[in-house]
């Protein structure tokens, strides 16, 4: 393992990145275990990047595979065996436990990040990306691997749905996701 | 509450205010875990002498031994050896070095007369796997004539699951098995544990700990109190997706602890059967190249299509920073299904001979995977020349049986 790579690391990206893995999947516990299987990613493979994104935006990528992979493996428990999983068009809803910070919420804040869970995956991840982590659209389309109009699309459709469920609307943009 | 109180603009203030949460940990204490897994653990050369076989081992120093002799007796016989070999050199060095050295290993075996007994004791230490010269790297029907096909999951160093697909004569069977057919848990008992995995790229991962056994068509893996399956979730990723990728023939697996109860795994919770797809997974092919060097087309099964066309777009895309696509920049194609048969027609037409064989390979190999993982043939259109590499484009294209093909000699 190279010392000082993670040292540098953990230094400049840590707390960002275990944020951001925090906020998909709303467990402390399940989060520390998510940024050390980042880790455990990037070391092994900081000897072949090539820094054509920054590393920045190669960090939160790995990130997100690691995130998607943790939810692919809670639906396969939750469904049936190997079932279909498209991250983009399903929910990455976790059901453990809370941490405390997010116990601590406002009503409102709180109402926000349920609707949130409500939002399809490709949805919740450009939130989380570009409010919560502060990610330009070009880092999150880098991050995601998307053209840039795709991240806005996404984030308009993202903030119009949480306006709808958040305003009881919930039903009637239903129906309409699922004829789309 | 009122309706009108969420506004897009308030939505947008309170997303901008979530509060900041930290990681409470010290740097110590992640520091001092990652330092504690074995995936981080430094691979040296000396850690490679110890899974080399001894007598293997000493088959290389025989090789070393008649070369040498060779070059004292004859310059240019000798001389012409070692250009063979260069020929072999693809890659890193290392790799290139290791491939050789296997494949002398293997000729020097050979070349005794005990290893044309069929006794086991010997063989389990000379058989070996080779790539064979050619282009294409997956196994098609024509291939299988004279072999019994043996799937098997490799685990690479950065945790992806490649699978590889082995073609075994079956005079070799006939050996071992008499002329009873071996099922893949038959195969796979006989056979995983003499892969020399570094040696061919991978991890040592193979035989899996614990005992399998079936039960009518289902498989059941016992498995014992401790064991690093669970470890995380990239670890039981890589579990479930190399059974996946080994155990062909079986409705599904089942998990059991020794004593017959279901196994529980750390995260997990109870460790819930998996439904087997013997090659049928839904999923897109992508390239991976491991640290030698080494490329491989492997499937995505984290992302598995319920249509192909949607598998086939999806594989336009890179997935991570291992999975890279196969189509290159300025190739597209259009996807249509006519009478079971997936017609895939490139937009401008597709000449092979123009490309690098390598990427041309590729990519129709990466489709016809694709299309196989869905159990279709596939039609080209728009595409010359209309015999390339043994395909004949005129006719649809059959299902390979696997990717990645290994002989075992």
């Amino acid at each position: 393992m190279n010392d000082s790579v993670f040292h540098r690391l953990y230094d400049q990206y840590h707390q960002d990145v275990f944020q951001f893995l925090l906020y998909m999947v709303k467990n402390r516990q399940t989060a520390e275990d998510l940024m050390h299987e980042v880790y455990v990613r990037v070391l092994k493979a900081y000897s072949r990047f090539e820094g054509k994104s920054s590393e920045k935006t190669w960090l939160f990528s790995i990130a997100k595979n690691v995130a998607i992979d943790h939810f692919r493996k809670s639906s396969v428990r939750k469904r049936h065996a190997f079932d279909f999983f498209d991250w983009e068009k399903q929910e990455l809803r976790s059901n453990e436990a809370l941490p405390d910070e997010l116990v601590e919420m406002n009503d409102e804040m709180k109402q926000l990040l349920e609707a949130l869970d409500e939002c399809t995956g490709d949805q919740k991840m450009v939130i989380v990306m570009r409010y919560f982590q502060d990610l330009s659209i070009t880092e999150t389309s880098q991050v995601l691997g998307w053209t840039e109009g795709k991240v806005k699309t996404t984030q308009h459709r993202a903030i119009h749905k949480l306006r709808d469920r958040l305003s009881g609307h919930s039903d009637r943009r239903q129906v309409h996701d699922e004829q789309q | 509450m009122s309706n009108n109180k969420w506004s897009e603009q308030k939505i947008d203030e309170l997303l901008s205010q979530v509060p900041q949460i930290h990681d409470t940990r010290s740097k110590d204490e992640v520091f001092k875990r990652l330092q504690q897994d074995p995936r981080l653990a430094d691979v040296k050369k000396e850690k490679r002498i110890q899974w080399i076989p001894p007598a293997v081992a000493v088959a290389a120093m025989v090789t070393l031994t008649v070369l040498v002799a060779s070059f004292i007796n004859n310059p240019q016989q000798a001389e012409k050896a070692t250009s063979d070999m260069a020929v072999t050199e693809e890659g890193s060095a290392d790799m290139a070095e290791e491939e050789t050295f296997m494949m002398k290993a293997t000729e020097t075996e050979e070349s005794s007369p005990a290893s044309n007994q069929g006794i086991n004791s010997s063989e389990k230490t000379s058989t070996m796997l080779v790539n064979q010269d050619s282009l294409l790297t997956a196994v098609y029907p024509a291939d299988t004539k004279d072999y019994t096909v043996f799937h098997i999951g490799m685990v690479s160093d950065d945790a992806i699951v490649v699978p590889l697909t082995v073609l075994i004569p079956n005079r070799k069977i006939v050996n071992e098995f008499g002329d009873e057919k071996p099922t893949s848990l038959d195969l796979y008992n006989q056979y995983a544990a003499q892969l020399v995995e570094p040696a061919l790229g991978f991890a040592e991962y193979h035989p899996y700990v614990g005992q399998f056994s079936e039960q009518q068509n289902q498989l059941i893996h016992k498995l014992p109190s401790k064991h690093d399956y669970d470890l995380s979730s990239a670890t039981i990723n890589s579990y479930d997706e190399s059974i996946m990728e080994t155990f062909y023939g079986y409705s599904q697996v089942e998990f059991q602890n020794e004593d017959g109860s279901q196994a529980y795994f750390d995260q997990v919770g109870s460790k819930k059967p998996e439904q087997l797809r013997s090659g049928n997974t839904f999923s897109s092919y992508y390239l991976y190249t491991n640290k030698q060097g080494k490329q491989f087309l492997v499937p995505n099964l984290n992302k598995t299509h319920s249509d192909i066309q949607v598998a086939m777009t999806e594989m336009k895309t890179a997935q991570s920073d291992y999975l890279k696509s196969v189509v290159p920049e300025g190739v597209d194609y259009e996807v249509r299904d006519e009478d079971g048969t997936n017609h895939i027609r490139f937009t401008q037409q597709l000449n092979l001979e123009q490309m690098d064989p390598q990427v041309a390979s590729h990519l129709i190999e990466g489709i016809l995977l694709t299309n196989g993982s869905f159990g279709d043939e596939v039609q080209f259109e728009n595409i010359v020349p209309l015999n390339w590499n043994g395909f004949d484009f005129t006719k649809p294209v059959p299902s390979p049986i696997g990717a990645n093909k290994y002989i075992w000699e």
